[in-house]
């Protein structure tokens, strides 16, 4: 609740954005059905990287994707976040992270209902503390980046599926995050604007030199990006430089 | 995010599901409103009461009287009979004076007066009934009578005995009914019932009001009608033919002094002087503790009314905790999008929370209104219907209304409460959801 201006980005001690070390997860602990989903995953990303994560359903990408963004923590080891021990961290130190260095793209957009475009890309900016003017100002710039301002009074249900995906992306964008992770981001849409949401994607990554995360099973979108992690059975199997 | 920020979004989130905040506002409504109109109802007769009371004589008079001492015993009843009032029985001008001299400093004024009978006045073709009064200085201001003209019976017109009289405006316009004569300074003739007569001489011109007076035949026709005609009090004596005191007498309480307790003490003064009469007492009797009495009364009616209306509202805060758990089992997903956007616990617990409390609000105000327009409602009823039988005497039913204050704000009070009460529990089930469970929530 308190109003602290948005962090401006950090320089890290060095370019390296993620650390993992031997992150492990698992589910119901103690119980004979406990289940381990990720098994001593040790990760490292550098800032500005565009990197995938492909795997089959059940190989763990969720979960991978649940720690990287900081909605959940590892059972055991290590993860940093531009220097930040993000494994040992509080709820409320989880929310902040996830309010102002992640930015979220998901398959369902995830945008609240009966809430127009311009709105929902405030949300994270509201929950950062920022002025309702200031707010309306960068909201309007965002989504004028996304190809959206036009239609910013339009509410999720007026707005197709790939237009409701760039006011999603404008929104994973409104706090100035360090990374941006999107999961499936395609998946719910055709391939004619699945692709005009890959280029966004890299006209972010280009002109905004940001660090992308793409988590997907599908290879042709994959070998778009610069760097691809297959996950299975909640190990990496193959880490491939250079997709592009 | 701050305080205006949640209203703002609580107001958003209400006015996306219209019919269903209604719903849930009903039940705070109709209890508010309930409340606001029983506390609007007693709070208006309480002040209704107090200003009838205080038109027809304030809270500072004690009437003081003659009763009969009644047998304490069942078997002495059966064979009693009522005593018959001597002269000597009566209150003396001697036990006033020592009355007055004993409480100088708690009273005002000591009223007497002296009841005659009733007559009729001839002027040619005109005539006017008349209801002959003695009294002493005093009596008019203590019955708040408002003289028009001339002048009040004073100290000197008992002492000297005069034959001054004040007539009511009523008894002008028939009396010298198409003449236009002053009446001040007119002498009349009064042929009394009783057969005795009364020569007089007008001083003074009193406004005629029909409740004062407790003349409740409307139906009487205007010019029948017998209005009071006061003269000094030692003049009625020497009609009446009576020598010694009074069966009653009237006592203004000074400013400031407790009328109750005056009251009391008048009693127990009385009784001291009475104390070797076996057939007579002094009894007393004042309007403030009537009406405190009256007061009380309508207090706990209200109170107890407005016990029941709470109730209501209970089970209103029922109704908003039930809808504000279907509405966060129903927004689940988009808890956990504002989560994964970086919403604190802290936030989604206080956005809820002023969701219900604002739900509370609105319904609280929506029923303050009805209830204060039901009172108005009600007030205008009774005069409309009131004045059916009421005729002139209007002024007795005529309602004021006025909205207790106090209870508008403690009502909108109750009403925050309850938002609070009922809102805190869903509020906080809805910030403790795990991000992730519910952002997969389908």
């Amino acid at each position: 609740m308190k109003k602290t201006a948005v962090q401006e980005k950090t320089p890290p001690a060095s370019d390296m954005m993620i650390d993992m070390k031997q992150i492990v997860k698992r589910y119901y602990i103690g119980q004979p059905n406990e289940l381990q989903i990720l098994n001593e995953i040790s990760l490292q990303v550098n800032e500005g990287q565009f990197v995938s994560i492909v795997g089959e359903s059940g190989s763990g990408k969720s979960t991978l994707m649940n720690i990287i963004g900081a909605l959940d923590r590892p059972t055991s080891g290590s993860y940093f976040l531009e220097g930040m021990d993000i494994a040992n961290m509080r709820d409320v130190q989880l929310s902040n992270i996830r309010n102002r260095r992640i930015g979220f793209v998901f398959q369902n957009f995830y945008l609240i209902p009966r809430t127009s475009a311009l709105k929902n890309v405030e949300i994270p900016m509201m929950y950062a503390g920022i002025g309702r003017r200031e707010r309306r100002e960068r909201a309007e710039a965002l989504l004028e980046t996304v190809g959206m301002k036009d239609r910013m009074s339009h509410k999720p249900n007026e707005l197709s599926g790939g237009q409701n995906q760039r006011v999603a992306i404008a929104r994973a964008m409104s706090n100035n995050p360090a990374i941006i992770l999107a999961d499936e981001p395609t998946g719910a849409l055709d391939s004619k604007t699945g692709h005009m949401v890959m280029d966004l994607f890299h006209k972010l990554h280009e002109e905004k030199k940001k660090t992308i995360i793409l988590i997907t099973h599908s290879p042709e979108l994959a070998k778009e990006t610069e760097r691809i992690i297959t996950l299975c059975d909640g190990s990496i199997e193959h880490d491939t430089q250079g997709g592009v | 995010m701050g305080f205006l920020e949640c209203i703002r979004l609580s107001v958003g989130n209400i006015r996306i599901n219209k019919l269903r905040s209604f719903l849930t506002m009903l039940g705070i409504i109709i209890g508010i409103s309930s409340v606001i109109t029983i506390t609007t109802i007693g709070n208006s007769l309480k002040l209704t009461i107090a200003n009838t009371m205080n038109d027809l004589g304030g809270a500072n008079r004690i009437y003081g009287w003659l009763e009969a001492v009644f047998p304490e015993n069942d078997e002495d009843y059966e064979t009693w009979i009522y005593p018959e009032l001597e002269e000597d029985d009566l209150i003396s001008q001697e036990m006033i004076d020592q009355y007055k001299e004993a409480f100088k400093d708690e009273i005002s004024q000591v009223i007497i007066s002296e009841y005659v009978g009733t007559g009729r006045t001839i002027n040619g073709e005109n005539y006017a009934n008349v209801d002959i009064m003695g009294i002493s200085d005093g009596y008019l201001q203590s019955n708040k009578i408002n003289i028009l003209s001339g002048r009040n019976i004073t100290d000197r017109d008992c002492t000297e005995v005069k034959n001054a009289c004040v007539v009511s405006d009523l008894f002008v316009k028939y009396y010298f009914k198409d003449q236009d004569v002053n009446p001040l300074g007119q002498e009349i003739m009064v042929d009394q019932a009783e057969g005795n007569t009364f020569h007089g001489v007008i001083v003074g011109v009193y406004q005629y009001e029909a409740v004062k007076f407790g003349n409740m035949d409307s139906r009487t026709a205007e010019k029948d009608r017998s209005t009071q005609m006061f003269i000094p009090v030692t003049a009625a004596k020497k009609i009446n033919n009576s020598v010694g005191g009074y069966e009653s007498i009237q006592i203004v309480a000074a400013q400031g002094a407790d009328a109750t307790q005056l009251s009391v003490q008048t009693s127990e003064f009385f009784n001291d002087l009475y104390s070797s009469n076996e057939d007579w007492m002094f009894e007393s009797y004042d309007m403030a503790s009537e009406l405190g009495t009256i007061s009380k009364v309508l207090d706990v009616v209200t109170v107890a009314i407005a016990v029941i209306a709470a109730i209501s509202l209970v089970v209103g805060g029922i109704g908003v905790m039930n809808i504000m758990l279907v509405s966060i089992i129903e927004r689940t997903k988009e808890i956990g999008i504002r989560k994964a956007l970086g919403a604190k616990n802290g936030s989604i617990r206080i956005q809820f929370l002023t969701e219900a409390i604002v739900i509370c609000l609105i319904g609280g105000l929506i029923g303050v209104l009805i209830g204060v327009f039901n009172g108005f409602m009600i007030g205008k009823l009774v005069t409309v219907f009131g004045a059916d039988f009421a005729g002139e005497y209007m002024d007795v039913l005529t309602i004021t209304i006025q909205p207790s204050v106090a209870a508008i704000l403690i009502s909108l009070f109750f009403s925050i409460l309850i938002g609070v009460i009922f809102g805190y529990y869903p509020a906080n089930r809805a910030a403790k959801m795990s991000p992730i469970d519910a952002l997969r929530y389908e």
